[in-house]
């Protein structure tokens, strides 16, 4: 149970971590893998694109294609006006939702 | 490991990728291939080496890719994708396209191609044969027969007008359920 526990978490928040990363910048889909691996986010890059596929149908991300000094010439993907709006409505959630599940995960119903 | 070396192992990762992602939807399989080749390209052979190994196997990839594709809900609900993506609406799309303009004369065959264009299920040039194949066959058909009207005595160029209307959508809307079924079964695995 407690694999499928993390496995639900990370279900439940890694696309609003992609739009949380592509907040700060638009980004390539293996800039986007490492980090998300790195943190123990997804398992492989495999997991990234049919999230980035999802989140570009639902109008939350747009992709355009960049080259880049050195390297070839790469598609980065960055946030919508939606994307922004979606992620704003989350960021207004999360807080205190996981404030609640630390208090009742922490001290019960006692507090 | 040579350039060529390189460039080789390159190659075969890349077409094992490529079998290895067979029967997820054309999209989520094309978006990993450009990023995995973008990223493979012009490293040179101990980074596309070290790149490879980080990737892992072709099959883990696809595994995960199918896992995400099925699992995961849109952040924002779409019914027009899910329903883009079930056989019912592959069946209708099929049966409009091959049968909608016998029932409504022509605006049922022009809902059929608009459903094929906004559905998830074919492939663009599918889509293209799709809506301008039978325009075009109908169109050479009806021009040969007035061509050879005078020839053929009972024949005339709008009799073949009615048949071509028939049976070129029916042909058509079948070629697109055979590949839409075969693709449905795939990504339903």
């Amino acid at each position: 149970m407690t694999a499928d526990v993390g496995a639900q978490l990370r279900k439940g928040v890694v696309e609003y971590c992609v739009l949380g990363l592509l907040a700060s910048e638009p980004m390539y889909g293996w800039q986007l893998a490492e980090i998300l691996t790195g943190r123990g986010l997804i398992a492989s890059i495999g997991t990234l694109y049919p999230m980035l596929t999802r989140l570009r149908t639902q109008g939350l991300v747009s992709s355009f294609n960049q080259a880049s000094d050195a390297g070839p010439v790469r598609k980065y993907y960055r946030l919508t006006t939606t994307g922004i709006a979606e992620l704003g409505a989350f960021r207004r959630q999360w807080a205190p939702f996981a404030n609640t599940v630390n208090e009742l995960i922490e001290k019960g119903s006692t507090s | 490991m040579s350039q060529s070396d390189q460039s080789q192992a390159v190659r075969n990762y890349l077409s094992d990728l490529k079998a290895a992602l067979v029967g997820l939807p054309h999209e989520v399989a094309d978006e990993i291939v450009a990023g995995i080749t973008e990223e493979l390209a012009g490293v040179d052979a101990t980074a596309a080496a070290a790149r490879i190994v980080e990737l892992g196997e072709p099959a883990f990839i696809a595994a995960e890719a199918k896992a995400g594709s099925d699992l995961q809900q849109p952040l924002i609900p779409s019914a027009s994708k899910e329903l883009a993506d079930s056989r019912a609406y592959i069946v209708v799309t099929c049966a409009l396209v091959a049968l909608g303009g016998v029932v409504v004369p022509v605006a049922g065959w022009i809902v059929g191609v608009g459903m094929v264009a906004f559905s998830k299920t074919w492939y663009l040039w599918e889509k293209l044969v799709a809506i301008f194949a039978p325009c075009v066959a109908l169109g050479l058909l009806i021009l040969g027969a007035w061509l050879v009207a005078g020839e053929t005595g009972g024949l005339t160029w709008w009799h073949v007008a009615i048949l071509g209307a028939f049976f070129v959508p029916f042909l058509t809307g079948t070629w697109l359920l055979i590949r839409g079924m075969k693709r449905h079964a795939a990504t339903a695995r």
